[in-house]
């Protein structure tokens, strides 16, 4: 039994390579990373794309704009509402046609509530993939809150289908316009309560400061964007060009300087407590009028840009029309594939146990939007016993 | 700024969505943005119009998308890598070349991003 | 004949125990995420499957329930054949979504390989895009009450 275990090598820089793979206890979604070890530290990371590719560019281009649009919302189930808003947004600026204010200020809610439904999933996560699962537990009962409002307003949990070219498609009465003003108070005390857990805790702090820093230069030079750049202290979010109703809003970006996870965390914590106060300025102060006006079937030909400010960063859509129906060439790009290229210097340097925190902690990784994939084989020569890996978390934690 | 970003080629466009620009020599332009401060690379977009190969490059500048259009031939297109002046750039010229077939010369890399090898070949030809 | 009623009696109680404590394993295949994030909200306090004797592992070695969303994409087909060959009899599998029952809205996307059941044989079927967290432990239970006659 002894000779079938291949004995240690006393060459010290021997390296083994460890995939991780589509389908993994830690990951949400299929992913590929490929890392190459010195014993426990990563020196070499690389990433496959392309698990959950589906064809999305060339469908749409089949579809007429009406159906189209809800082809983009079943792009991602996590943030959906903010791909119709681009695309709609996209079609109405190709018409020259400005939609009602009332329907601008929905449209706002109901991004503002996704983005809260979002954080709180990650934060959720997170706790998770740390070992704290009450942190997990607690989030996740706080969320259901909100995910009962989205219900009351729109009928389903994920992929609510409220907005299309030319407005929304539901009215808000002011029963629930209340609700929502009491479930934003209820979230706010929440979260404030989370960021004291957060920041005091010492499982949280040993496990995410100063783990996966990205720094400024860094993030500058591979074009991060979202939670991820600022972070490390780029201060970018497409919220403050007033697409929507965000142009009659003030409110505060925030940014921190480290680049760690740990500034990652209150950076995303903050957010939360920011789209609470936004959601209640909104609801009081919506105008009364129509929700939607009706524009052709046929686009007028030509070309245009438009970026929102999705959950994990910006969202860019350019759409090409030829006069017809039929969208002519849309191209969608979305958030986790302008942060790929910072994981690799992120992961570099920290240990294997570290990965899952930092891919699902710093990055917010939804690979939905971005179609990638991460596979597991082993090919090692080193062993590791149990005394081994004692000693190399006592020398890291003492 | 309208008068720096005429310089660069055919300005056709300009709305609250941005400026467009067609360009005949994408270096010189993209020297141009280098010095005005614009460090990340937003999109590339390949689009195949039956005639020709659009490549439209988006920067953003001063929070306005500022979009590089150059037109290659359907033929063999082949088009330089940017990847020395922007690095963010390296997934977004893949992509390009996997979807339409067009060859760049400096970032050629055989494995393929999205599609298996029973996917349909460069899916977004015409 | 003590032999065949005492094994009669092991198969028995092994049933009760596999009824009692499925462990279910999560994969998602090619969709939007929609299901899983619903299948993930099963576990927190509002709906509560452990109350059930369920946990979420992610070990296909250690699972008897497979619980799969999303459509098969071209990547992902020799994925799920190796999974579910990975996991040990006797398995059932619950296909949740839309997609994994029919491709759904990405019936005509071309790296979509096919639903669900073209690649493994799939026992439930439960419809939705996506389907309530309630309709959810609904399918799985009725999956387990499966294991029992399989």
């Amino acid at each position: 039994m002894d000779d079938k275990i291949p004995k240690c090598n006393v060459n010290s820089d021997i390296s083994n390579s460890i995939p991780i793979g589509p389908q993994h206890p830690a990951l949400l979604e299929p992913e590929y990373f490929n890392i190459r070890l010195d014993g426990e530290t990563i020196i070499d990371a690389d990433i496959n794309v392309g698990y959950l590719h589906r064809g999305i560019e060339a469908a749409l281009e089949k579809k007429d704009y009406v159906q189209s649009v809800f082809l983009t919302e079943r792009i991602c189930g996590i943030c959906s509402s903010h791909h119709t808003i681009a695309y709609c947004g996209a079609i109405e600026l190709l018409h020259g046609a400005e939609i009602p204010m009332r329907a601008k200020y929905i449209r706002t809610i109901i991004a503002e509530l996704e983005r809260i439904h979002s954080h709180m999933l990650w934060l959720g996560v997170v706790g998770y993939e740390i070992g704290l699962d009450t942190l997990f537990q607690l989030v996740w009962r706080d969320r259901e809150h909100v995910m009962d409002l989205l219900e009351k307003i729109s009928g389903n949990r994920v992929n609510y289908a409220m907005n299309k070219i030319g407005g929304v498609r539901r009215d808000l009465d002011p029963k629930i316009l209340s609700e929502i003003s009491k479930t934003m108070d209820i979230i706010k005390k929440q979260v404030i309560h989370y960021i004291d857990i957060v920041s005091k805790d010492n499982i949280v702090i040993l496990r995410t400061k100063d783990i996966g820093i990205l720094s400024k230069e860094d993030a500058k030079k591979y074009s991060a964007v979202g939670p991820v750049a600022r972070a490390s202290g780029i201060k970018y979010d497409v919220r403050d060009t007033g697409y929507e109703a965000y142009k009659y809003i003030r409110f505060d970006v925030i940014t921190e300087t480290k680049g760690d996870v740990f500034s990652k965390v209150v950076v995303r914590a903050k957010e939360l407590i920011v789209s609470s106060d936004i959601v209640k300025h909104c609801v009081k102060h919506i105008p009364k009028g129509d929700i939607y006006i009706k524009l052709p079937l046929i686009v007028p030909s030509g070309e245009v840009v438009t970026r929102v400010e999705a959950p994990r960063g910006e969202l860019i859509y350019y759409v090409k029309s030829d006069g017809t129906n039929k969208p002519a060439r849309v191209k969608i790009r979305t958030p986790t594939y302008a942060n790929l290229l910072s994981v690799k210097t992120m992961l570099i340097g920290h240990d294997l146990a570290d990965v899952p925190v930092i891919v699902v902690g710093a990055l917010d990784p939804c690979f939905a939007c971005t179609d990638r994939v991460t596979i597991l084989k082993q090919t090692g020569n080193e062993i590791l016993d149990a005394s081994n890996l004692r000693s190399i978390a006592d020398k890291k934690y003492n | 700024m309208k008068a720096v970003l005429k310089e660069l080629g055919n300005l056709y466009k300009q709305d609250n969505s941005g400026y467009y620009i067609l360009v005949k020599d994408l270096e010189e332009a993209l020297s141009v943005l280098m010095k005005l401060g614009i460090y990340r690379i937003s999109n590339i977009t390949g689009c195949d119009t039956g005639e020709v190969i659009e490549v439209i490059y988006t920067f953003i500048w001063d929070n306005i998308p500022i979009n590089l259009k150059i037109e290659i031939v359907r033929d063999n297109p082949k088009i330089n890598t940017i990847i020395g002046m922007y690095p963010g750039a390296k997934l977004y010229e893949r992509e390009l070349s996997e979807m339409l077939g067009v060859k760049i010369v400096g970032n050629d890399e055989p494995e393929n991003l999205f599609l298996a090898h029973d996917s349909p070949k460069t899916p977004l030809r015409k | 004949m003590i032999k065949t009623a005492l094994f009669r009696i092991k198969d028995k109680i092994l049933n009760i125990a596999r009824k009692k404590s499925p462990w279910v394993l999560h994969y998602e295949c090619g969709g939007c995420n929609g299901c899983s994030i619903e299948t993930f909200a099963c576990l927190s306090p509002r709906y509560d499957v452990e109350r059930f004797g369920m946990q979420e592992k992610g070990n296909p070695r250690h699972s008897d329930v497979f619980a799969i969303a999303g459509t098969v994409t071209a990547k992902n087909k020799d994925v799920v054949d190796l999974i579910y060959h990975q996991m040990s009899k006797p398995k059932v599998v619950v296909a949740i979504g839309a997609c994994a029952i029919s491709k759904g809205i990405f019936h005509d996307a071309y790296n979509s390989v096919g639903p669900v059941d073209k690649i493994i044989p799939v026992d439930i079927y439960v419809p939705g895009c996506p389907p309530k967290p309630e309709a959810i432990m609904d399918g799985i239970i009725k999956a387990i009450e499966l294991l029992e006659t399989n």
